[in-house]
């Protein structure tokens, strides 16, 4: 028996988990059943071409192309190596994902990437220092997600109901409105605009000058030298360097201040980039100079210099000093250059 | 009607027990090394022989039903089958797990027994239904779930 195998239990309790995850369609976990019904145990992937899915799930290519994005993002799998055209896609699966109501419910509305690493005290919302001492609620803490003989399936503390009904005996199928949060919107203190025009002018080509249009299709004239705080901070949020063409058509935020320097930023995040950690030091301000190889099309290896924030958010993602090397991450930067990280494929453990 | 043993798996009904009080399991050791038993001496896990005839199970099922409602609630059935011979998990509590509402959780049992993957073997005190899964269901081939 190797050390690595997936165990035909785990391969269970995720199918299991999956079945009851209510963020994606059935499409959705029909495809993802798939690509977990042929993984390799020796090869430690899945070999599934997107033509494969499609038939394993009873639907078209062209609509496993369009939600292959979607599975990704869902963290249950994730591309281990793009097909070209003699190979298939490699998909590789987060066995220790663990998705369904109950687990969101009781980590805050977040799915547990690595269930192995949460304990069953902590999957109960506790915080891991106060549940050292003695706990009478539990005589015998469940393990996290993995249903039992005689569970009833109930979430414990809340009373939360299908169908939406209100908790105090309202009408069914009227869900509690809460206040939107528009995760999209503009940082306080900034507006989105779209750029429709930018160029240089004047004899030198040393006036930067972009016209913008806000959602409300208002018009706004941004009239800056390149030596000036207007140009070195959009050319820091846009990378415009010269080009001031690619910079058509990209959404940005600019400052609503109406007198002194514009301030800009990114109006979204960067794309993610998909990253295995293979060593990292720590330097004396608390931040890390990390080595990375990147897992796509090039396959290179960088440098990343993390800030100590970023540098803590990290190892929050990986979940310990020990775990980040080796492990394949995902990270993106954020509108405000703060770096989000997300923890793809746990590293191989050592044999216990 | 079907009575061989489903094609390319171990023979689940020899695993299960089938007597609730006189049942004992075959190996109470799961691979872990833990222990695991409850009070009326029911095992909790699965072994390994029978993990890998539910996940063959699951694949060959997963092949009939789009619905994952009707896929998630015959794989605790079948579970509950090899574990404790019997299902005794109410339509409420499947409904809580799934998210679904009351008719969602009947329309699947109602097509789980029409494809005679489940069925009733009784009803408990409070007159609820006590199923079983049938692993016997997908052996026949296309007319046995028809």
């Amino acid at each position: 028996m190797r050390w690595h195998r997936v165990r035909v239990e785990d391969k269970i309790a995720f199918r299991e988990d999956l079945q009851v995850d209510p963020t994606l369609t059935d499409l959705q976990k029909r495809m993802i059943s798939v690509i977990a019904t042929h993984w390799d145990n020796t090869k430690m992937h899945a070999e599934c071409s997107l033509t494969f899915i499609a038939r394993g799930a009873g639907t078209t290519k062209k609509m496993v192309h369009k939600y292959a994005a979607s599975l990704t993002a869902s963290g249950r799998v994730s591309v281990k190596r793009e097909a070209t055209y003699t190979t298939s896609t490699l998909w590789a699966v987060n066995w220790w994902f663990r998705g369904s109501p109950m687990t969101r419910e009781n980590n805050g509305g977040k799915p547990v990437f690595d269930c192995r690493k949460v304990s069953p005290r902590a999957a109960q919302m506790e915080s891991p220092t106060d549940a050292q001492g003695e706990s009478p609620k539990t005589s015998s803490p469940p393990e996290l997600a993995v249903p039992r003989l005689g569970d009833e399936f109930l979430p414990k503390g809340r009373d939360r109901r299908p169908g939406g009904a209100a908790p105090d005996g309202g009408p069914q199928g009227a869900p509690k409105r809460e206040k939107k949060e528009n995760p999209h919107r503009a940082p306080p203190g900034f507006a989105k605009w779209r750029i429709v025009h930018a160029e240089y002018e004047g004899e030198d080509g040393e006036t930067f000058v972009a016209h913008l249009r806000s959602g409300k299709a208002r018009k706004f004239v941004l009239r800056c030298h390149v030596d000036s705080d207007d140009y070195e901070s959009i050319d820091r949020a846009l990378f415009i360097d010269g080009e001031p063409d690619a910079a058509i058509g990209e959404l940005i935020c600019m400052s609503t201040n109406r007198t002194g320097a514009k301030a800009f930023l990114r109006a979204a995040p960067l794309p993610w980039v998909d990253a295995t950690i293979l060593s990292g030091e720590e330097r004396e301000d608390g931040g890390a100079n990390i080595r990375v190889s990147f897992n796509d099309h090039f396959s290179g290896e960088g440098k990343l210099t993390l800030a100590a924030a970023d540098a803590a958010d990290l190892l929050a993602a990986c979940g310990g000093e020990a775990e980040t090397i080796g492990a394949r991450v995902r990270y993106r930067l954020l509108p405000d250059d703060r770096m989000e990280f997300q923890l793809m494929e746990a590293p191989a453990l050592e044999a216990a | 009607m079907i009575t061989g043993v489903p094609r390319g798996l171990p023979d689940i009904r020899a695993m299960a027990p089938l007597n609730m009080t006189a049942g004992k399991a075959a190996k109470p050791f799961t691979s872990t090394g833990t222990f695991t038993m409850s009070i009326e001496e029911i095992p909790l896990e699965l072994t390994e022989e029978q993990a890998e005839a539910l996940w063959n199970f699951s694949n060959e099922v997963e092949r009939l039903f789009r619905s994952s409602t009707a896929l998630g609630i015959l794989m605790v059935i079948a579970r509950h089958t090899l574990l404790a011979g019997e299902c005794r998990v109410s339509h409420k509590a499947f409904g809580l797990r799934h998210g679904k509402c009351r008719r969602s959780i009947d329309v699947a049992i109602k097509m789980l027994k029409r494809h005679r993957l489940i069925d009733v073997v009784g009803r408990d005190d409070r007159g609820a239904a006590i199923y079983r899964a049938n692993f016997d269901a997908l052996a026949g081939g296309a007319d046995a779930v028809a």
